[in-house]
């Protein structure tokens, strides 16, 4: 279950590009890709161990003009699809508390 | 995959997005090949710490792969450095190499960079073909010792070998090397001029008559199978999704087409690539061109495999109709039609 104050992270070993609004990732050997539409490819460019679920749900609010509740719930589930993916991780500290 | 593979390429293609990089390290080089297309002159390397930053601007402009050639390559000896660098960076790299200068050493840092594939000149089954083409006595020793220390190590090879009047009897042979030593073999016909513009490698170059020896008819036939839609058939991603860089950091549409659109000593790869007013970038890129090139209405366009590249090394136009092309055109048609009337 994901907490919304955890913090999201990249994984290591993925390479990406963005191509207009999409985001474009391919695995370290080149065996997986996977192709983002614009608002997954907005939270995937968020996701720097440096902001937290919230941070990103207030800022798709903002970005996309959706209201939270929605945001919310549709950013949760992509999350989880992107850690059952292994493209992103989740965790409780953020890299600038190191 | 290759669904989503594909559909970025023609993104790219589209948006001019350069996709692959070429990215020529040196020109210095440890062998001295007889049909070489590459220029021999230095005139300052990019250093690393040149290099970086464009890594980074490439990055930035949507590019994945990268391909690392010369000269040769591991003659750098920062050449680790940079592809460690590239590799941080998110690039796939392919490495461009005569292999002789990988020792055991070396193929354990080539393998921990885990490239998508390394590609390592052969031109002979044997040390007396290979080393003749190379003019270095030792050079295939070297080469196989190569093939077989990456192989080992689980790195994908992929041996290169271009067909000339000294190589092509061994054509099988040299297939049957390849796979033997577990890489994959690329074998193919064709010399091209230098990149300067001289004519000289092209005396290695197959007759027609050795082409026939050499290649099953099926391998002909193949050929033919060409659109007769003059911006289908020259589908060549040159100044779009292809773009190369040389030693000194001047940009070309590709390898094979050395027209300098601009140096990233004095401008960054976006000011370059995307620079308005660049004629000769601009003609490369509009559809309608090719429609009226001397080639579109050419009555052997379908026996054709043409390389803008080449063209504009032969006569300084990418459009222009290119004399190799020609030859191998009239070549195929030859078979063509004697193979319909018998």
């Amino acid at each position: 279950m994901i907490s919304s104050d955890e913090y999201v992270i990249r994984c290591d070993e993925l390479a990406w590009r963005k191509y207009d609004d999409e985001v474009v990732i391919i695995s370290e050997d080149g065996s997986q890709i996977h192709s983002l539409n614009k608002v997954a490819s907005f939270i995937w460019e968020l996701s720097d161990n440096v902001v937290t679920v919230n941070d990103i749900v207030a800022r798709i609010c903002d970005r996309f003009d959706v209201k939270k509740d929605i945001a919310q719930a549709d950013t949760m589930k992509f999350i989880q699809q992107l850690v059952d993916k292994n493209l992103i991780q989740l965790g409780k500290h953020s890299c600038l508390n190191d | 995959m290759e669904k989503i593979v594909k559909r970025i390429e023609r993104i790219c293609t589209e948006k001019y997005i350069p996709f692959y990089a070429i990215f020529e390290l040196t020109y210095r080089c440890n062998l001295y090949c007889r049909h070489c297309y590459a220029p021999k002159d230095q005139n300052g390397e990019l250093s690393f710490g040149e290099i970086e930053p464009i890594l980074d601007q490439l990055v930035k402009m949507g590019t994945f792969n990268l391909i690392f050639t010369g000269g040769e390559i591991l003659t750098r000896k920062d050449f680790f450095d940079i592809a460690i660098a590239s590799r941080s960076k998110g690039f796939f790299l392919i490495l461009m190499t005569n292999g002789t200068l990988i020792t055991a050493n070396i193929a354990d840092q080539i393998a921990n960079l885990k490239p998508m594939g390394v590609e390592i000149s052969l031109y002979g089954a044997c040390a007396e073909t290979h080393d003749f083409v190379t003019t270095v006595p030792g050079s295939f020793d070297c080469a196989v010792n190569a093939i077989r220390l990456l192989v080992d190590r689980g790195v994908s090879v992929v041996t290169k070998t271009v067909l000339m009047n000294s190589n092509f009897n061994e054509r099988k042979e040299i297939e049957d090397l390849s796979n033997s030593l577990g890489a994959i073999p690329n074998i193919n016909a064709g010399i091209i001029p230098r990149r300067d513009g001289s004519l000289l490698p092209l005396k290695h170059d197959l007759s027609f008559e050795d082409m026939e020896n050499c290649f099953p008819e099926e391998i002909v036939s193949a050929n033919f199978k060409q659109s007769a839609d003059p911006a289908k058939r020259i589908p060549c991603k040159a100044g779009k999704a292809v773009c190369c860089i040389s030693p000194e950091g001047d940009v070309s549409p590709c390898l094979l087409m050395p027209a300098n659109l601009g140096s990233l000593r004095e401008q960054t790869m976006a000011e370059i690539w995307y620079q308005q007013g660049n004629e000769f970038l601009n003609r490369l890129r509009t559809p309608e061109a090719y429609k009226s090139s001397p080639c579109a209405n050419c009555d052997l366009l379908k026996f054709c495999v043409r390389c803008p590249g080449i063209a504009y090394i032969e006569t300084g136009d990418p459009f222009e109709k290119s004399p190799n092309a020609c030859h191998y055109a009239e070549w195929r048609h030859q078979i063509y039609s004697e193979s319909n009337k018998a």
